[in-house]
């Protein structure tokens, strides 16, 4: 296959009318030279564009130096105790060492949750009530604290040592803090999980659960 | 003179391609593959030799509003970049058109999608290299804009198939090469077309337009 030459001017052969018409409309697109030689101009400055080390090389390369300084300056790593964003809960631990957030919770930690509500969850006050489960490694739910009582600005805390809820149970937890009504609460947390309306308010943390610790006694 | 030198001379050649020659064919093959290579000239050559092809597919072939020089740079873009991919220089062609109808889908599609908003303005002011003024040389009078709506009322493959036999003056053989098709196809479809395009000419009161004077060769 070879490449065709210029629109055929006097040595087509023209069948009928329509041919005629088409033979018009090939002169009239046939292209000038300008536009051959505009076009060959403009690829060659996109190839030249991309193929700059600023666009394929540099560029990438500053983004990926950009994106690891943010990522070593980003502080502690928040994920082993995150909390869903869309709640507003906030989870934390208080190590032996005092030194603010540990990623992972040994029999020494003090787990430490203070929700606070971010509506008025309260259909009714008198029913209101706040619960902690976990669902441990054996991917069993426990009900760790029940009927926990605002405190006088509101929140709700859940405050204790980490082996004292969670046993021998060594591994990943995921925790659930809920406030709602009594009716709304009744039942396991599956339910709020897959199904949080208005009577109800969930707070989610994932954390890791070391065991005994071997760096001293419990304060 | 070498054969992508001679299609290039336009004016009143004969049918070129018809008489090029085995050896002529495997020279257009081989400045792929020097083109391929990164041989600068041969690139050049490619340039020459093609863009002008492809420009007259994506006029013929886009539609009234698809700017085929905007098509045709998107297509040259792909076939430079993706040069190496080229298994059969040989078969080069068939690679381009492929290419160019893919990128004139796009095209359509975009004209498509924006076809309720105000046409683009024409820029009647010379371009700044004193080349002329774009958009304004593909199918800038009244018939042929109506020639352009009877091929667009045809469906796409005897649009393409009517294009290049008619227009482009290639044969049945050439055509089936160039779209992997088999040569009863390219023939039923273009009877298909040439039927159809009759009608519609007729419908629309073109098919009078022009007076028979010229000669049948």
């Amino acid at each position: 296959m070879t490449a065709p030459g210029p629109f055929p001017t006097d040595h087509h052969r023209v069948e009928n009318e329509q041919d005629r018409l088409l033979h018009h409309l090939g002169k009239s697109t046939e292209p000038p030279l300008a536009a051959v030689q505009r076009v060959e101009r403009r690829v060659k400055t996109s190839l030249q564009a991309t193929a700059s080390p600023w666009r394929w090389w540099l560029a990438p390369s500053l983004a990926a130096v950009a994106v690891a300084v943010l990522f070593l300056a980003r502080g502690p790593e928040p994920a082993l105790y995150s909390v869903d964003p869309l709640s507003g809960g906030i989870a934390q631990v208080r190590g032996p060492s005092e030194d603010g957030p540990r990623p992972d919770f040994d029999d020494v930690s003090q787990l430490l949750w203070v929700a606070r509500p971010e509506v008025d969850v309260a259909v009714d006050s008198g029913k209101v009530q706040a619960q902690v489960w976990g669902r441990g490694p054996d991917g069993v739910w426990r009900p760790l604290a029940f009927d926990l009582a605002p405190s006088a600005s509101g929140a709700y805390v859940f405050q204790g040592a980490a082996s004292k809820f969670f046993g021998d149970h060594i591994g990943p937890w995921s925790l659930v803090f809920a406030i709602g009504s009594r009716s709304a609460l009744a039942g396991p947390p599956e339910g709020w999980l897959s199904h949080p309306g208005a009577e109800i308010q969930v707070f989610r943390a994932r954390c890791r659960y070391l065991g005994p610790a071997n760096d001293g006694p419990p304060r | 003179m070498g054969y992508l030198e001679t299609v290039m001379q336009g004016g009143g050649q004969a049918r070129l391609r018809s008489r090029v020659e085995d050896g002529e064919e495997s020279e257009a093959a081989a400045v792929v593959r020097r083109a391929q290579a990164g041989d600068v000239d041969a690139q050049n050559r490619v340039f020459r030799t093609w863009l002008p092809v492809v420009l007259r597919w994506c006029a013929r072939l886009g539609g009234p509003r698809v700017d085929p020089e905007d098509a045709a740079h998107d297509v040259f873009v792909v076939v430079m970049r993706r040069l190496g991919d080229v298994e059969r220089p040989d078969r080069f062609s068939s690679w381009l058109y492929g290419i160019t109808r893919r990128v004139l889908r796009q095209h359509r599609r975009k004209v498509w999608l924006t076809r309720w908003l105000p046409e683009r303005e024409v820029d009647e002011e010379p371009a700044e290299d004193g080349t002329g003024c774009g958009e304004t040389w593909a199918a800038a009078n009244e018939l042929s804009r109506q020639v352009q709506g009877l091929l667009e009322a045809l469906p796409a493959p005897q649009r393409e198939v009517l294009v290049l036999c008619v227009l482009e003056d290639r044969t049945v053989d050439e055509v089936s090469t160039l779209l992997g098709i088999p040569r009863g196809t390219v023939s039923s479809r273009l009877r298909l077309a040439r039927d159809k395009l009759g009608r519609l000419a007729k419908a629309r009161r073109l098919d009078q337009h022009f007076v028979p004077t010229e000669g049948r060769a």
